[in-house]
């Protein structure tokens, strides 16, 4: 069964980018991309019909966050984040649907530790669309 | 089971300082003085690699290979989230290896 990660901005809902619905198999992986945002990284819904190297070449999901990088006990929250997502992909028997609902800003659901950061002064998403 | 490597430098703060990783976007491997480079398919999705070095001592790198080999193919983990190497000491935690490594790794690089 394929899954699909989603993703809300806490938006609405109603317009380009604000919600994102992805294939597990089409997720690319995810890195820091500063102390305070992490990068998550899917193959682009244009299904790289535009073959631009020199651009975006695939959809991006910016989760900014607390910096924890350096705080005793401690991690960058892309770990984290890494880790809920590698666990989700994985699951065998918690989403019947293969609907995984990874960060829903609209309705305040995320997926297992990352509920822990949503307190995060900063916390917030993005969704980038490769165009 | 779909797997995920994750690689970590020594102060995770910024790009290219941690990656997470599917196994099957490893492309190949490359031995250097000093380690050897990894090669995966850009995470961003261009027609490029990530390139990220192990760091051993000359001579163990075959023996890196093989393990990494067995990494990739170890028994499945529960959440599919392998930490490969993971060098980051500025939280004052430990630096972690997969213990496949047997010791032998030492550093990670990404760039």
């Amino acid at each position: 069964m394929e899954k699909y990660l989603f993703f809300s901005t806490g938006a609405d809902g109603d317009a380009t980018a604000e919600q994102a619905m992805y294939p597990a198999s089409r997720f690319l992986g995810v890195e820091p991309l500063s102390a305070t945002t992490t990068g998550i990284y899917f193959e682009s819904a244009i299904n790289d019909t535009d073959n631009d190297a020199s651009a975006m070449a695939g959809d991006l999901i910016t989760v900014t966050h607390a910096d924890t990088h350096a705080t005793a006990g401690s991690y960058h929250r892309s770990k984290l984040i890494a880790r809920e997502i590698s666990r989700a992909i994985n699951a065998r028997y918690a989403h019947t649907d293969g609907f995984i609902t990874v960060m829903d800003k609209d309705n305040g659901v995320y997926l297992g530790e990352i509920d822990k950061i949503k307190a995060d002064t900063s916390f917030g998403l993005a969704i980038t669309l490769d165009t | 089971m779909k797997k995920f490597l994750w690689f970590a430098e020594a102060d995770v703060e910024e790009s290219n300082d941690a990656l997470l990783l599917p196994v099957d976007r490893y492309l190949g491997a490359d031995p250097v003085t000093g380690g050897l480079f990894l090669y995966f398919a850009d995470i961003e999705g261009h027609p490029t690699r990530e390139v990220i070095k192990l760091g051993c001592t000359n001579g163990n790198q075959g023996a890196v290979l093989k393990a990494l080999a067995q990494i990739m193919n170890s028994a499945p983990h529960s959440d599919g989230f392998i930490v490969v190497a993971d060098a980051n000491v500025a939280n004052g935690q430990d630096a972690e290896y997969h213990k496949a490594f047997n010791g032998l790794v030492t550093s990670c690089l990404i760039s």
